[in-house]
């Protein structure tokens, strides 16, 4: 009987937390790579035909997320790296939205209808020719580049980037020194 | 002085009856008590391990059963199982739907009937909780019809090969790709992702999918039991 009770409990308590887990939505946190990469290049131009190259910005950390218009779970997460992008200081963060497959009207009556509206770059790859250097394989996919131009954290699928463990995940990458 | 007698005699048999009366009920509250700590003692027991069964049941049984919910607003239909840590969930899309999305990508009518023709759903898949990074390939995955052969899906790749032989524009192809569950791919806990899933049976049919991932070397597999594909008029 002493040890039947916990047993149960214990089975309860897995049960309960499966069903938990199962119905929770994505997970708070990127996922951290065990050995850096250097980034694949990228170099596309923006919304206003602004080129923008990813070595460029060296010395940032840069989030770089593949989305598209019609995915669903791309659409949810583009308010909150808004808002990401509100909460980090810009001398030190970049996002560059890099749109796979659409056109710019496309793109640009998307962006007007979000609140809060996107600040960060909406670049277009229009053949998604620069997605292809990327290991992604599903839209959205979402990769994070220290200040070296390695690849440090990575995200498959959608998150919720106000999440407070995203930030602090992004900050203990501004401040590392090398 | 024989009713003083009669009246004396009847009441201290009254109380002898009560003496005897409490006595007895004090011995059967013994029995009773002790039958009933006795009973509680084995049915306690049984009640807690069929309890145990049952949550340990729910914990293997319930975590892989599929859970079906109908929209009541469209009607439509979807499949959901969790098994391992890891989410599986199916959802229709209609024919109307279907072609609608990829006319909206620019295709050609025939091209988007050729896809609305097909079993379509949005496929979902989630680690949620698996001990470590999972794998899965859409090429190892079955339909199983009642009485029928395990059926395989149509992925991607088959339609980007249907696409190039019809002559497809390249920003069409594009736009299809990155709309369908990529054939293969490997989730980190937290990662999932979504995209739309075919299959080559006829709008109505109904199946089970058995499907699998591999994690730490490990192959698991689950049923998804019940799935129908879409019509143009769900629930009716």
């Amino acid at each position: 009987m002493r040890t039947t009770i916990p047993v149960i409990s214990l089975l309860f308590l897995l049960y309960a937390g499966t069903a938990l887990a199962s119905g929770g939505e994505a997970a708070g946190t990127l996922t951290v790579l065990g050995t850096r990469s250097p980034a694949p290049e990228l170099k596309l131009k923006d919304l206003d035909g602004k080129t923008y190259s990813l070595s460029a910005l060296r010395g940032k950390v840069v989030l770089v997320n593949f989305w598209a218009t019609w995915c669903p779970p791309c659409r949810r997460e583009m308010p909150s790296l808004q808002r990401l992008y509100q909460k980090l200081p810009h001398e030190n963060f970049e996002i560059l939205a890099v749109n796979v497959g659409e056109d710019e009207n496309t793109v640009l009556t998307f962006s007007w209808m979000l609140k809060p509206a996107p600040t960060f770059p909406l670049l277009l790859d229009r053949d998604s020719e620069a997605l292809r250097k990327w290991p992604a394989q599903g839209l959205p996919t979402s990769f994070v580049v220290d200040r070296q131009g390695r690849v440090a954290l990575r995200a498959v699928g959608g998150r919720d980037f106000d999440s407070p463990a995203v930030a602090a995940q992004l900050r203990t990458l501004i401040d590392e020194t090398h | 002085m024989r009713g003083l007698l009669s009246r004396i005699f009847h009441k201290n048999h009254l109380a002898s009856r009560r003496s005897a009366f409490r006595r007895d009920m004090r011995r059967m509250g013994r029995m009773a008590e002790s039958r009933l700590k006795a009973l509680l003692r084995e049915t306690g027991r049984l009640g807690l391990y069929l309890w145990g069964a049952l949550a340990a049941g729910a914990v293997l049984a319930g975590e892989s059963s599929t859970v079906h919910e109908r929209s009541p607003e469209a009607g439509l239909e979807s499949w959901k199982v969790s098994h391992r840590g890891v989410t599986l969930e199916l959802a229709q899309i209609t024919p109307d739907q279907a072609r609608a999305f990829f006319i909206g990508r620019g295709f050609e009518r025939v091209d988007a009937e050729r896809y609305a023709a097909s079993c379509v759903f949005t496929a979902i898949l989630r680690n949620d909780a698996a001990p470590a990074a999972i794998a899965y390939r859409l090429a190892e995955w079955r339909a199983v019809r009642a009485g029928g052969q395990p059926q395989r899906l149509k992925l991607k790749e088959d339609w980007l090969k249907e696409w190039e032989a019809r002559g497809l524009a390249q920003a069409r192809k594009i736009a299809f790709a990155w709309s369908q569950f990529p054939s293969e791919q490997r989730f980190e806990p937290g990662d999932w992702n979504q995209g739309m899933l075919t299959l080559m049976l006829p709008r109505g049919s109904r199946f089970d999918l058995k499907y699998g991932w591999t994690a730490q070397g490990k192959t698991e597999e689950a049923m998804m039991k019940g799935v129908t594909c879409a019509n143009d008029n769900p629930g009716y």
